[in-house]
């Protein structure tokens, strides 16, 4: 594999800059404008106007490897797991059979919503781009590399996409216990990616050496330069450029209800992004990998003629399939909660359950959080996933929500666990950060009085 | 509240700050050493694989090339069918004319020879018959040397006899005048020897077929000569089969270059060549295509054990590279 290749899937295992839209921490916040993306039943104290860009930046990390399973410090030097230098025994002993991570990012570009004249109905308008990433590496990729021991490498995938989502909420009691929310979401493809390998092995033995490859490539939204290969085929030769136009269209709808028990106690659930989206056929390129290269050596006979079969790395190549059109459910999640309340709701006790269908793993996330409201608006929460999560996975959230001025809101669930410079957690594989600034506006709302 | 928020950001500020580990800057990442493996790797790869069959082992002494089949084709008309002491090999380098020459041995094969010429009256007539065929003028030269007038009279009449005829003066001379003849037999056997010389073989191997990737791989972080312990190092080797009723001495070695395996005894059968380290710049040369040359030395000759023209010769290169491959 190329080292190209390597560093690119190393840093996107690293970064996975991309966050999930949702913080489990920002779920009982009552005066956070990100509370429908939750559950759309749920609606914030205020109308608001988001800062474009500012007003929502959600960034979230899903998996089961972290920075410092993929990079070591040694000896002053940060290297990869890759690096020579990383004995295999350590650069191995944390992975696991199948190590995959997920990420989804929200930037909201556009975002404001209101109270209707009945101070309890809300609606809401958001225009946001996503991103998605999911990806696995399997354990035997990394013996491999580490050892250089023959492997059967199989189930390596790498999916992301990203679209714009325009995003309408409505949220409306059905009665004075029960509240439904319904978004509609229309979503405009940017661009996708897809490449699984059924099959990468790679052999060298003292009378062989063999690389296979089975797999299949998909990408949407980009051009891609070709070439003729010697065997005639024309193959895949990089990217040349992002076209620029939408590459497919979706929808999505999320549908949620709140229903309170008792004043005190309030339960949730919801579902999110049900829908499809459509990458077209004329702006996708498809590309099938099978092919194997082996070298045995030269053979020369007797006459001195010499044949050898040629070990070409690059011949490694996606060959060009006929394009096909795509359609592809939405990542849906599920997510049911309660809080129950105390003093006068100045102090909130909840735990909150979800459940999100990546493309390669379904991830369960179960959070439990306190609550406090001291003032009506100055909100802050602290949570804790028990599920998946490394060392010190405390979430805590702040929201300064007042009637006047500026609606701040901060939460992250990696306060205080080391982290890079960069602010990516080192030792933990799952992060959350959300943050947002708008201005308040309209009615309040008066669901709690 | 508008003196709290700013204050309340900077604490929060302060405590995320307060966790970073400057030993993870991603901006630092090492990335000049990823490679397959690591210090404590061993890599195989088989490099190539020569096949020699009885053409390609040759004499040349004579200015006629002589494959290895037609040359021992001849020995086993003139070595004795029963070796001395019961033998089952004739030890070639110890009766060639070259420093290992051996008298007292070449003497017995010599004597054993002359018994069978004087007792088995089929070998007598084959050896007479391929000197009449191919050394008639040698044994007529040698006759005449002996200055004894009766053989100089049958040196004259083998002069002019047909085949048949000259074999069967040849044949009759060697019984009657056995003393008298040994000589002139003894330089024909001795102008046969010449022949079991061996040529030096040289193979060209091309240019390795591997992709530019793999090569860098293989060369990039050898460790060179002046380091003490070297964990990067590439070592050559191989095993040679051989087909043929010998123990060869050989000498294999890349030309141009400082690869050179020592000389090998190699015996019927499979044989191990022993590794030997090599450098980056003859790895280079012999990627880029080299001559692979190879001095026999003929040990032993076991002549019950048949060949033929197919027969073959084949030396089987592979590389072993320790540490990790670069990427």
């Amino acid at each position: 594999m190329k080292k190209i290749y390597l560093i690119v899937a190393l840093m996107v295992l690293t970064f996975a800059g991309s966050v999930n839209a949702q913080n489990p921490t920002t779920y009982f916040m009552e005066g956070s404008t990100f509370r429908s993306q939750w559950n759309p039943a749920f609606a914030p104290q205020h109308g608001y106007v988001n800062i474009p860009i500012l007003g929502g930046i959600e960034l979230s990390t899903n998996g089961n490897v972290a920075v410092d399973n993929l990079l070591f410090s040694q000896n002053g030097k940060l290297s990869t797991i890759f690096s020579s230098a990383v004995p295999s025994t350590l650069a191995l002993s944390e992975l696991n059979n199948i190590n995959h991570f997920g990420a989804s990012n929200t930037l909201n570009i556009i975002g404001f919503g209101a109270y209707k004249s009945d101070h309890k109905t809300f609606w809401s308008v958001a225009v946001n781009l996503r991103t998605n990433i999911d990806t696995q590496l399997p354990y035997s990729f990394f013996d491999f590399m580490k050892t250089g021991k023959a492997q059967d490498i199989s189930g390596m995938g790498f999916k992301a996409d990203s679209y714009i989502e325009a995003v309408y909420t409505h949220s409306f009691p059905i009665t004075d216990k029960i509240y439904l929310g319904v978004s509609g979401k229309l979503l405009i493809g940017a661009g996708r990616g897809r490449f699984y390998f059924d099959k990468f092995d790679a052999q060298m033995n003292a009378d062989r050496w063999s690389a296979n490859a089975v797999g299949v490539m998909e990408l949407s939204g980009f051009d891609m330069e070709t070439r003729r290969a010697d065997d005639g085929t024309m193959c895949y030769d990089g990217l040349d450029s992002y076209s620029g136009k939408p590459a497919g269209y979706g929808f999505g709808v999320d549908v949620g209800v709140t229903y309170d028990v008792l004043p005190e106690l309030q339960l949730s659930a919801s579902i999110n992004d049900i829908g499809c989206m459509f990458w077209s056929k004329k702006h996708t390129s498809r590309g099938v990998i099978n092919k194997e290269i082996e070298f045995t050596g030269v053979q020369i006979d007797a006459n001195g003629v010499a044949t050898q079969p040629e070990f070409d790395l690059d011949e490694m190549e996606f060959e060009v399939a006929d394009s096909k059109g795509v359609s592809e459910f939405l990542p849906t999640t599920i997510n049911l909660g309660g809080e129950y309340n105390f003093l006068d709701r100045r102090i909130g006790l909840g735990v909150f359950y979800s459940i999100a269908f990546w493309e390669y793993k379904t991830r369960h996330d179960i959070t439990a959080s306190a609550n406090f409201r001291p003032l009506k608006w100055l909100h802050a929460s602290g949570s804790y996933s028990f599920i998946g999560n490394r060392a010190h996975a405390l979430g805590l959230a702040l929201n300064i929500c007042p009637a006047r001025g500026i609606n701040f809101f901060l939460g992250t669930d990696f306060l205080l666990s080391k982290k890079t410079p960069q602010w990516i957690p080192v030792s933990q594989s799952n992060m959350n950060i959300t943050f947002g600034m708008g201005v308040p506006i309209g009615r309040n709302s008066i669901r709690h009085e | 509240m508008k003196r709290i928020t700013p204050l309340i950001m900077l604490i929060v500020l302060g405590i995320m700050t307060s966790c970073i580990d400057k030993d993870y800057d991603l901006s630092q990442i090492e990335t000049d050493d990823i490679a397959v493996g690591n210090n404590q790797s061993e890599f195989k790869m088989p490099l190539a694989t020569i096949h020699f069959t009885s053409y390609n082992i040759c004499s040349n002494t004579s200015g006629d090339q002589l494959s290895l089949k037609q040359l021992y084709d001849e020995a086993d008309i003139w070595f004795p069918t029963n070796l001395p002491d019961g033998a089952e090999y004739i030890e070639i380098y110890r009766i060639l004319d070259s420093e290992h020459f051996d008298s007292a041995y070449f003497d017995s094969i010599v004597h054993a020879l002359e018994n069978e010429l004087q007792n088995d009256s089929d070998k007598r007539t084959l050896i007479a018959s391929h000197i009449a065929a191919k050394y008639r003028n040698t044994f007529i030269n040698a006759l005449y040397d002996t200055g004894n007038s009766e053989l100089n009279q049958y040196a004259a009449l083998i002069l002019d006899a047909d085949q048949a005829e000259a074999t069967a003066i040849i044949s009759e001379i060697i019984l009657s005048h056995a003393s008298e003849t040994e000589e002139a037999v003894q330089i024909v056997f001795r102008r046969f020897l010449q022949k079991l010389h061996l040529e030096n073989i040289h193979t060209d191997i091309p240019k390795i077929e591997i992709s530019s990737d793999i090569r860098d791989m293989l060369l990039d972080n050898l460790d060179d000569s002046s380091v003490e312990n070297p964990i990067n190092c590439l070592y050559l080797s191989g095993d040679a089969d051989n087909g043929f009723p010998f123990i060869f001495q050989i000498n294999p070695h890349v030309e141009n270059t400082s690869i050179d395996f020592g000389q090998i005894t190699v015996h019927q059968g499979a044989n191990n060549i022993e590794e030997i380290r090599i450098m980056r710049d003859d790895m280079q040369r012999l990627l880029d295509g080299a001559t692979f040359s190879m001095s026999l030395i003929t040990m032993r000759y076991y002549p019950h054990r048949s060949f033929t023209d197919e027969t073959e010769f084949c030396v089987k290169l592979r590389l072993r590279k320790t540490g990790a491959l670069q990427l």
